[in-house]
Formats: C-alpha cells, sequence, structure tokens
C-alpha cells in the first residue's frame, strides 16, 4: 500500500489543523453565504498553489501530493471548496492570457474564488447546462464549451449566475445550474490547447473528489471498528457477532481497493492513461464511498440515524461527493465509450 | 400488482382512485416527510370516515377486513398520488394488540380513538443500552397498590414529542430471569414526571425522540395482559410490526418517484437507465406478490414468515431509492424536492430516511438470525 512521505504527512497535517472543526462549520452553512475566514488563511498559507509550477508561484506539487493531503482533509467536513481551488489554478496558468492571468492571482490571494462548473447530467437540466458545485462560495465559474478549434473556456460573474436557481444539498451546500448563452461570460482561452488544460483539470477534479471520498470511508470505518468493539449487546461486544465481522472485513477490503485505484490513478497522471484513470478512480471511490457508508449506519443501530453523531453529516457528504465533479455512472459511461 | 383483477377489486380500485384524486388536499401531495399532526390529522380523519384507515382491521373492531389484494390496491393508488405517510403506531402495533391481549375495557377506550385519530401513540421499547437486546431493559416498574410507578428511559421513540399515549415495556421483577419480569403497560404521556426531547436524523428530521420517565404513577388496570407476562405479548407485536413493515407501501411510493424521475430525465435516461427502472419495477412486482402470500385472518394458525417479509420489504424500498440515487445525476444530493414539467421530484430524502428501514422493527441482522434459528432450524452453536 501507497503511503504518504514524511513530507506529504507534515503537509497533511498542517491542513488539518487549518481547516480546524469542520463538522461545525458544514453544520451552520446550509446554503447560505460561507464564512471566508479560513479559506482566506488556507489562501494566505499557499494551498491553491499546490500543484502549480515553483516558477508560477506554487509549490510544484504532484498528483500524488494532492490525493495524499485531500484522502486526509476529507474527514474534516471542512466545507471551503479545496478540491475544486486545486485543480483550477493549473488550468487559469495553462491559459497564458491577461484575464486568466489576472484571475489566478486573485484567487491565489485568498480574493476571488473560482470554480468550474461541468456538464450536467441531471433531470433539472433537460435541455443541458452546467452544474455549479459548491455554489455560494463561486465568485466566478469557469465553464468550458465545444471541441477543438471551436472550445471556449469562459468566466461567469457572479452576476452572470445569480438567476440560476441555488439549490441547497445535503451536506450544507448548494448547487446552481448555469446555462451558457452565446456570448456571454468574458473569454479565458480557445482553442484545442485550451481544451487539453480544461480535460486535464476535469481529472484532476475527479481524482481530488476520489481521494476524499476514500478519507471519508476511511474516517467512517474507524468510527465503526471502535463501534464495535465498545457496544454491547447479549452480554457481548457487538463487534463478536460473526455477522458483523464478516461485514467489516469486506469493508476492509474494499476501502483497501478504492484507496489503491486512487493512488494508482494519481501515478498516471501525466500520462496516456490519465483520463480513463481518473474516470475510474472516481467511479470507484463514489461506489465504494456509497456501499461503506450505508453498512457503517446500519452496523451502529439507531444512533448512526441520529443527526447528533458525526457519522451523519460523514454520510451526507459522501452522498453529495459522489455525484460531484463526474457521477460514477457518468463516469463509468465514458470508459464504456473509449473501449 | 401483477394478477388480474376481479371485477369488484377493479372497481375497488376505481372507487380508491376516484375518491383520492377528489378527497385529498393539495398541500399534502408529494410530500417526502411525514406530515406534522396539525397538518395530517384532518386527512386521517377523513380516511377514518370513509372506513378505509384501517384495512387490516377485522370488522368486528371497526377496520375494513380487507383482504391482501384490497390492501395492495389500496397502497398502489396512495403512492401513484402521492398520499402522504401517517402515523402507524397506533393502527399497525397497539390496536392488534389491544384486540389480541387488552381487556374489554381497554378495547373500548382505545381502539375508536386510534380509528377516530384522536390519539397518538407511540412505541417505549428501545433504551441505551438496550436495543436489539430488548430483554435486558432496564426501566423500572415498581408496584405499589393499584399503581405502578415508573422510572427510567427510553430512547428512538418514534413520534414520541407528538404522541399523546405510550406503550411501555418496564421491568417490574428483578428476580425472575430477565424476560419473564417485564410488562407491557399503557402510559398516557401527559402524566406528570414525563419529559421528552426530540432528536434529528440523519434526514434532518424530528422523527423520534427521548422519554424520560421520573417516578410516574400510572395505574395498575393499564397493564396488558399480566404482570411480568409483557415478553408474549412483545413477541407477538414484533410480528405483527414486521408484517406491517413487509407491507409493499414504501417500496410502492420509491418506485412512483423513481418513474417520475425517468419520465423527466426523457431521452438522457439512457439503456442504462432504463435498465435500472425495469430492475426497480421488477423488484417491487417480486416484493408485491410475497405481501400478497401472507395469510388472511380465514388462514390464521399458519405463522408468516414474518422476517422474510421485513428484510425484503425494507431492503427493496432500499435499492429502488438507491436506484433513484443513480438516475438522479448531479441532483442526487439536493435537499428538497423540485418541480420539472409539473411533477414533483425528490432526490435524496426518502434516500437518507431509507436507512431507517433495516434498523427499526429488529434489525435486518436480527431478523436473519431469526431466519435461520426459527425457519431453516440450523444448528445454533454459540450464537445467542
Ligand atoms: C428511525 C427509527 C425509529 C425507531 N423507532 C422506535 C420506536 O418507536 N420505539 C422503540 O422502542 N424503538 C425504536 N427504534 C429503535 C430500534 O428498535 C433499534 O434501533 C433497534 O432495535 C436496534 O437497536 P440499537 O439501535 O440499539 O442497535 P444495536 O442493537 O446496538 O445494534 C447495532 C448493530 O449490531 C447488530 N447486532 C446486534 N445484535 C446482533 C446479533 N446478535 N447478531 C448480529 N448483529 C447484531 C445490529 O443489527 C446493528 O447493526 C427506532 C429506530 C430507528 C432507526
Amino acid at each position: 500500500m501507497i503511503a504518504p512521505t514524511p513530507e506529504q504527512v507534515l503537509m497533511r497535517d498542517s491542513l488539518i489543523q487549518l481547516l480546524g472543526d469542520g463538522v461545525s462549520r458544514m453544520r451552520g452553512a446550509d446554503g447560505g453565504p460561507p464564512d471566508r475566514a479560513v479559506w482566506v488563511d488556507i489562501c494566505e498559507a499557499g494551498w491553491p498553489g499546490l500543484l502549480l509550477p515553483e516558477a508560477s508561484g506554487g509549490w510544484g506539487g504532484t498528483a500524488i501530493d494532492m490525493v495524499m493531503v485531500l484522502e486526509g482533509a476529507a474527514a474534516t467536513l471542512a466545507p471551503e471548496p479545496l478540491i475544486a481551488a486545486l485543480a483550477t489554478a493549473p488550468l487559469l496558468a495553462a491559459c497564458g492570457t491577461e484575464p486568466a492571468h489576472a484571475l489566478l492571482a486573485n484567487m491565489l490571494a485568498g480574493q476571488t474564488v473560482v470554480l468550474p462548473a461541468e456538464m450536467a447530467i441531471s433531470p433539472l437540466a433537460p435541455d443541458g447546462g452546467f452544474v455549479l458545485f459548491d455554489a455560494p462560495w463561486a465568485d466566478v465559474a469557469v465553464i468550458g464549451a465545444g471541441q477543438g478549434d471551436g472550445f471556449r473556456l469562459v468566466a461567469l460573474s457572479s452576476a452572470e449566475m445569480e438567476d440560476a436557481p441555488l439549490r441547497r444539498t445535503i451536506d450544507g451546500g448548494a448547487q446552481r445550474i448555469l446555462s451558457l448563452a452565446a456570448g456571454a461570460g468574458r473569454l479565458l482561452a480557445e482553442g484545442p490547447k485550451a481544451a487539453q488544460a480544461f480535460y486535464a483539470t476535469r481529472d484532476l477534479l475527479r481524482l481530488g473528489a476520489a481521494a476524499s471520498l476514500v478519507g471519508l470511508v476511511a474516517r467512517a470505518f474507524a468510527l465503526t471498528v471502535e463501534y464495535l468493539g465498545m457496544r454491547s449487546q447479549f452480554g457481548q461486544p457487538i463487534g463478536a457477532f460473526q455477522a458483523l465481522q464478516h461485514r467489516a472485513a469486506s469493508m476492509h477490503v474494499a476501502h483497501a481497493a478504492a484507496w489503491a485505484l486512487v493512488c494508482e490513478a494519481a501515478l498516471a497522471v501525466g500520462g496516456d492513461k490519465e483520463r480513463v484513470a481518473c474516470a475510474m478512480a472516481k467511479a470507484k471511490a463514489s461506489a465504494t464511498a456509497r456501499g461503506v457508508l450505508k453498512d457503517c449506519v446500519q452496523m451502529h443501530g439507531a444512533i448512526g440515524f441520529s443527526d447528533e453523531y458525526v457519522l451523519a453529516p460523514l454520510f451526507r457528504r459522501a452522498v453529495t461527493l459522489a455525484s460531484a465533479f463526474g457521477t460514477p455512472e457518468a463516469c463509468l459511461a465514458e470508459l464504456g465509450c473509449e473501449g | 400488482m401483477l394478477r388480474i383483477e376481479t371485477e369488484a377489486e377493479q372497481a375497488f380500485r376505481r372507487e380508491v382512485r376516484d375518491w383520492y384524486e377528489a378527497e385529498l388536499p393539495e398541500d399534502l401531495r408529494d410530500l417526502t416527510f411525514r406530515p406534522e399532526p396539525a397538518q395530517a390529522l384532518g386527512w386521517y380523519r377523513r380516511l377514518s370516515q370513509k372506513g378505509w384507515i384501517a384495512p387490516h382491521w377485522p370488522k368486528a373492531f371497526g377496520g375494513m377486513g380487507a383482504s391482501p389484494v384490497e390492501q395492495v390496491i389500496l397502497m398502489e393508488e396512495a403512492a401513484r398520488i402521492g398520499a402522504p405517510e401517517l402515523p402507524t403506531q397506533g393502527l399497525n402495533q397497539i390496536g392488534p394488540i389491544l384486540q389480541r391481549f387488552g381487556t374489554p375495557e381497554q378495547q373500548a377506550r382505545h381502539l375508536p380513538a386510534i380509528l377516530n385519530g384522536d390519539v397518538i401513540w407511540c412505541q417505549g421499547y428501545s433504551e441505551p443500552g438496550s436495543g436489539s437486546d430488548l430483554a435486558s431493559l432496564r426501566t423500572r416498574g415498581r408496584v405499589e397498590g393499584d399503581e405502578i410507578v415508573i422510572t427510567g428511559h427510553k430512547i428512538w421513540t418514534t413520534w414520541g414529542h407528538h404522541a399523546d399515549w405510550i406503550y411501555a415495556l418496564v421491568r417490574t421483577n428483578e428476580e425472575l430471569p430477565r424476560r419473564q419480569g417485564i410488562t407491557f403497560i399503557l402510559v398516557d404521556l401527559k402524566l406528570p414526571g414525563i419529559t421528552r426531547r426530540p432528536i434529528r436524523t440523519l434526514a434532518d428530521e424530528c422523527e423520534f425522540c427521548e422519554v424520560f420517565f421520573d417516578a410516574v404513577r400510572v395505574p395498575r388496570a393499564n397493564v396488558v395482559g399480566i404482570l411480568d407476562g409483557g415478553w408474549n405479548i412483545v413477541t407477538a407485536l414484533l410480528d405483527e410490526e414486521r408484517i406491517q413493515l413487509g407491507a409493499p407501501s414504501h417500496a410502492l411510493r420509491a418506485l412512483e418517484r423513481v418513474r417520475r424521475m425517468a419520465r423527466a430525465l426523457g431521452p438522457v435516461l439512457g439503456a442504462s437507465g432504463r435498465l435500472r427502472l425495469a430492475e426497480a419495477e421488477t423488484e417491487v412486482a417480486a416484493l408485491t406478490a410475497a405481501f400478497l402470500q401472507t395469510p388472511t385472518e380465514a388462514e390464521q394458525g399458519r405463522t408468516p414468515d414474518a422476517s422474510s417479509l421485513k428484510i425484503l420489504s425494507t431492503e427493496t424500498t432500499q435499492r429502488v431509492l438507491d436506484i433513484a440515487q443513480e438516475l438522479a445525476g448531479a441532483a442526487a444530493p439536493l435537499k428538497s424536492p423540485a418541480s420539472v414539467g409539473g411533477t414533483v421530484i425528490d432526490f435524496s430524502e426518502l434516500f437518507l430516511q431509507s436507512r431507517r428501514l433495516s434498523i427499526y422493527g429488529g434489525t435486518n441482522e436480527i431478523q436473519r438470525g431469526l431466519i435461520a434459528d426459527r425457519v431453516l432450524k440450523l444448528p445454533k452453536g454459540k450464537r445467542p
């Protein structure tokens, strides 16, 4: 199993410390305008530059660094849009245009939150459109549309998003479905090179979400194993019942497989199989999270169904993240097409 | 239901459909949560006046004495129109128990009040230390003359904060083996010494609560069955509860939501989405078929395999709602229902709520143990 290096452990732990009590910020959010204090700290510490080359003011980190850090940070349940920020900075840097450059500078400084929107597959978007996750955070949304020479990467300002209804999600966040009228938004870049950078960012988003999902699984599973040892019924710890032991063992196997695939995908970033690997990682991590988190609730009994215990927000975040940045079904469908 | 319906059954279905269309208030349609009493009881009473509130109760006690087919027709039509979930503890649990074990006075006092929606009941079994192992319960009932003085702590009490009465299990004898010292008792929640605290759930609703008893004095006449003889009643009630939990009503409701979502998706549904929908239809058809096999009153004596039905029903509902999550795409985590082309679609709420189905009424692990013991008669080994 791939373990984090000592440097990665240091990085991860400093981020976890910065994020602090994410659960209460998540619980407090409820789709409203976010409190940006922690976000500003995160930006001041330089986090959105993790994947940028040192020459562009970043840390020169790798996809493996990102995966290690996000896996560890996920369990804080912090609502800050970390995955999106890490994955979007390289896109803006790659544009090579003045507007993109200015946007990147503001983003790194913590003044502007730039979030990518993705093609919507949703009953609420029968005519297409783009889903913006964590919408209350977004000052600017970036949208990629078209193909080849016709590809355009545009930025929508918050004023241009306001008309789309804000819909709350169960993790305390909210999403909007944006439409892109012809000529709307500010052009950041166009053509095949921009498309390539855009798809690379989409891969990073999937990978980052997959790593976070595995982190949520790890946390929920650890709580469950602990509970199996603590809770007694029929005069013995429930962890002594073989029905639960076998289930826990299966969860352990499922977690290990998902984590291995996420790490493998991180090692594929930059190569020919990057797209396939990131889609697989997202599909697998999402399916694992959906399955394992349900079992964690079940094995806790009624306390697992109560919102007064931390499992409930972990469950809701996992369900939310499983459908964000490429649903597992969409990722698998794409793999099928590419044969 | 796939079978050919008789003419009488077809006529009943038409009557139910027309009546629902005409009578069910708009603001009670397509709700994802059980409406609170103030909103729900008017509708409960309309159903009661119509004679349809207790399909599975015998006619002698004011029920419909409905056949399983008629029950399924009512459930299917309720799901189709989006009728709300109503309080069920009176109708499905304590009602049938009083019919079997209650004194004539207890029956006369409580059964009509359940049918009329005058009294809401809740179930006081579980305690912080006693869930699956119910017989370990510690809430005390001290006999003092013609009163029983109750002190203790119940938890996970569904709708306890809305209820008027609770039926509870209390330990009245510490000397006897643990299953023999338990008494089944009816308690008016207005009595002094009772406090309640609602608990929010995973689905962000207040579905259950804690109930604290501090020296609550209850008349001894409220004991159901005999003192220290509550465990037999519990076992009977749990079977009753499991048959009702085995009814396809939740699954039908879930299926209706999946159908609507599929319609809203239109061509985007795709080949794999159509397979998922077909799977959901098939699973619910199997559950409904199994429910239709439950013995009617006339066939009593045959013990229905209540545990199998409970597992089948709850896990079918969960599977259907998993499919709903898959079809919902990026909308899967949306908190509130939304209207698409005039139809209301909900995304996460039923799914989140459905996690409870495999926990309450005896967890599905416990049901599997019961099937192994009671139905399959597998060797016991060291299983408790
Ligand atoms: C929504 C909801 C509503 C409820 N409403 C009511 C109500 O109205 N009144 C009431 O009295 N109670 C109610 N309950 C409580 C319910 O009856 C209990 O949750 C249930 O009996 C399980 O008990 P527990 O939660 O203490 O879990 P535990 O018994 O602690 O079980 C924890 C886990 O261990 C497993 N386990 C336990 N024993 C065994 C075994 N021998 N073999 C294998 N696995 C085992 C369980 O299946 C579960 O997965 C409700 C619960 C929920 C979730």
